[in-house]
């Protein structure tokens, strides 16, 4: 069906956050399946390092085993919409956001996906492309823990500011 | 034809404009399989997802070791799942779990 892009701008990574931790507001990108049995693809993740000194970040990409409750509405300069203006509307689109009543949680699972992105985001950018690839990072649903996937920095990352978006493409 | 380099993603990581990752940096964060891209280079490969589980597979051309291979799947997986399978996991590719979870759902109804 259509696809859609989940932009934040510009936030901060912060120094990162443990497997099975709660994330912190403003420091993560989620997005959440719009119905119990809708289902979603990751099809590109990109994102660009905007410090202004040497900051190794460690992104990953990870399904969350605590989804997003109340999730709030985004707000400008962050967006989410199709991509194509002709694109067919979803009466529930997925869900996007940065920050939520309870926040997201990323598993810990060894049996979940993650997509790690190792990058230094003074200058550096990562793009990550799955279009023609098979098996993309489906979502299911809106539960824990296939019906949420989150962009949020690991242990180990410097504090930095990124640019980031995400496309996706609801079936 | 298909064949296995059909379908594949793309991942570029560009430190052209940035000091880059160390080695020290990948190490001291259990990173030694991720690409570390250092300053001033660019790394660009194809990647495959893991059949059995999603993650990236990453078709670097410096790898000289096995790339896991799925034979009843007949896909690349991921270098973790390849050490489940050795270990004697039960074979569930991520479409079936995916499935399973959706027809239970249904039946809850």
């Amino acid at each position: 069906m259509s696809t859609s892009v989940f932009a934040v701008p510009t936030f901060t990574s912060g120094t990162g956050t443990a497997d099975n931790a709660s994330l912190t507001t403003l420091q993560y990108m989620a997005i959440q399946g719009g119905t119990s049995t809708q289902v979603n693809f990751i099809e590109e993740v990109y994102i660009g390092g905007q410090a202004g000194s040497s900051a190794p970040v460690i992104m990953l990409l990870g399904r969350d085993s605590t989804v997003m409750a109340n999730p709030t509405t985004l707000v400008t300069p962050n967006t989410a919409g199709l991509t194509n203006p002709s694109g067919a509307v979803v009466t529930a689109p997925a869900v996007c956001a940065v920050t939520a009543t309870t926040q997201a949680i990323r598993s810990n699972s060894i049996t979940l996906a993650k997509k790690s992105f190792v990058f230094n985001a003074f200058g550096g950018i990562v793009k990550a492309s799955y279009q023609n690839t098979q098996d993309r990072m489906g979502i299911l649903g809106n539960t824990a823990s296939l019906g949420e996937v989150s962009l949020s920095a690991f242990t180990g990352s410097t504090s930095a500011s990124l640019g980031a978006h995400m496309i996706w493409e609801t079936m | 034809m298909a064949s296995k380099f059909s379908q594949q993603g793309e991942i570029l990581i560009d430190h052209r404009n940035s000091p880059g990752i160390t080695p020290e940096f990948m190490r001291a964060n259990g990173l030694e399989g991720a690409p570390c891209v250092g300053a001033g280079q660019v790394f660009e490969a194809a990647i495959k997802n893991c059949k059995h589980c999603g993650a990236d597979v990453i078709m670097n051309p410096l790898r000289s070791r096995d790339r896991e291979w799925c034979f009843f799947c007949d896909a690349y997986i991921c270098d973790r799942c390849g050490l489940m399978r050795k270990l004697g996991a039960a074979h569930k590719p991520l479409g079936a779990l995916l499935e399973e979870i959706f027809t239970r759902y249904q039946r809850s109804f």
